[in-house]
């Protein structure tokens, strides 16, 4: 390209009318030519400099994503343990509970029979007579004994 | 096979969508951070990108949302001091003094256009974006996308002038006095 057609690109440039190609065939013309396109050429450096790329971009996005992939199986690895673990841990809680509850059932009717036997025996004793108080026995035979206090 | 498959299908969106984000986030540990995210959320959604023919206009749409959605949660005074900041601070990357000045003056020249001119400005000179893309983005016709540009180009090469001539004269100006 010489500075004629540059010229009328950048008129093209400064009515729109450019597309892409045309625009960095400019570009890449004008970078060399600071004395005649002074204004431009700093204009197009500042766009340069803003779209200019870091080096290793890609490697350390790359890098990213690679370390994001991994604790996902770790992730995965370590539920499935953790899953294990919760389930026998539940499974015993549920088997001690169940035992527990039996064991419960058990006291619980043992302690029951137990009240029952007690109160019995009061009723029991309460209606046997003092064996120290002094009886006079008024008649008795094989089936009936008949008292007096 | 997952990481050949990245690299052959979403990897190479990074560069298109690096200026972009840098743009919108400022901050490079940000920038970095976004297109991580982004780049997964494709690979996510590599199925249903490759249902488009030209999947264009849906990356870029998806990076910008996501962008947006970092802003909001992220909303930092200082971003605008920041970009200032970084554009004065190029040494690392070989640039002048002088050079980074002149840098720094069209970037304040862009970011004073009309919203509409900036944003046009920056997804065709900075992006790389065809019309079919802009229009995607914006809404706008490409007809009106060509008036946009036309005269976003112009502004900002009229801008350009007056500030150098201004201090072209005011050099010139401090040179008559010391003589």
């Amino acid at each position: 390209m010489n500075k004629e057609q540059a010229d009328k690109l950048l008129e093209k440039y400064y009515k729109g009318e450019t597309e892409l190609d045309e625009e960095a065939l400019l570009k890449d013309f004008i970078a060399g030519e600071e004395e005649t396109f002074a204004d431009e050429q700093l204009i197009f450096d500042y766009y340069k400099e803003e779209a200019k790329i870091p080096e290793g971009l890609e490697d350390q996005l790359l890098k990213g994503f690679m370390q994001q992939q991994k604790p996902n199986k770790t992730i995965k690895l370590h539920w499935m343990r953790y899953a294990s673990v919760a389930a026998v841990l539940l499974l015993g809680v549920v088997f001690w509970f169940s035992g527990y509850q039996k064991h419960q059932q058990m006291l619980a009717a043992d302690e029951q029979f137990a009240l029952m036997e007690r109160a019995l025996m009061e009723v029991s004793i309460g209606v046997q007579p003092p064996e120290n108080d002094e009886v006079v026995v008024l008649f008795k035979d094989e089936n009936l004994e008949i008292i007096a206090k | 096979m997952t990481a050949e498959q990245f690299k052959q299908d979403i990897l190479p969106w990074s560069r298109k969508l690096y200026p972009m984000v840098k743009r919108l986030l400022k901050n490079e540990v940000d920038v970095q951070d976004a297109l991580q995210d982004i780049l997964i959320k494709l690979w996510n959604k590599r199925e249903n990108i490759q249902q488009y023919e030209k999947p264009e206009a849906y990356v870029l749409t998806l990076c910008r949302n996501h962008c947006l959605d970092v802003l909001k949660k992220k909303r930092d005074q200082l971003v605008d001091a920041a970009e200032d900041y970084r554009l004065m601070n190029l040494p690392q990357q070989g640039v002048s003094h002088e050079a980074r000045e002149k840098l720094a003056i069209v970037h304040q020249v862009i970011e004073q256009l009309p919203d509409k001119y900036r944003e046009v400005i920056q997804y065709r000179e900075i992006d790389g974006l065809g019309f079919d893309e802009i229009k995607q983005m914006t809404g706008f016709e490409v007809p009106h996308l060509r008036v946009i540009l036309s005269r976003a180009r112009v502004m900002i090469k009229e801008e350009i002038r007056k500030i150098y001539d201004y201090e072209q004269r005011t050099s010139r100006q401090a040179v008559g006095k010391v003589l």
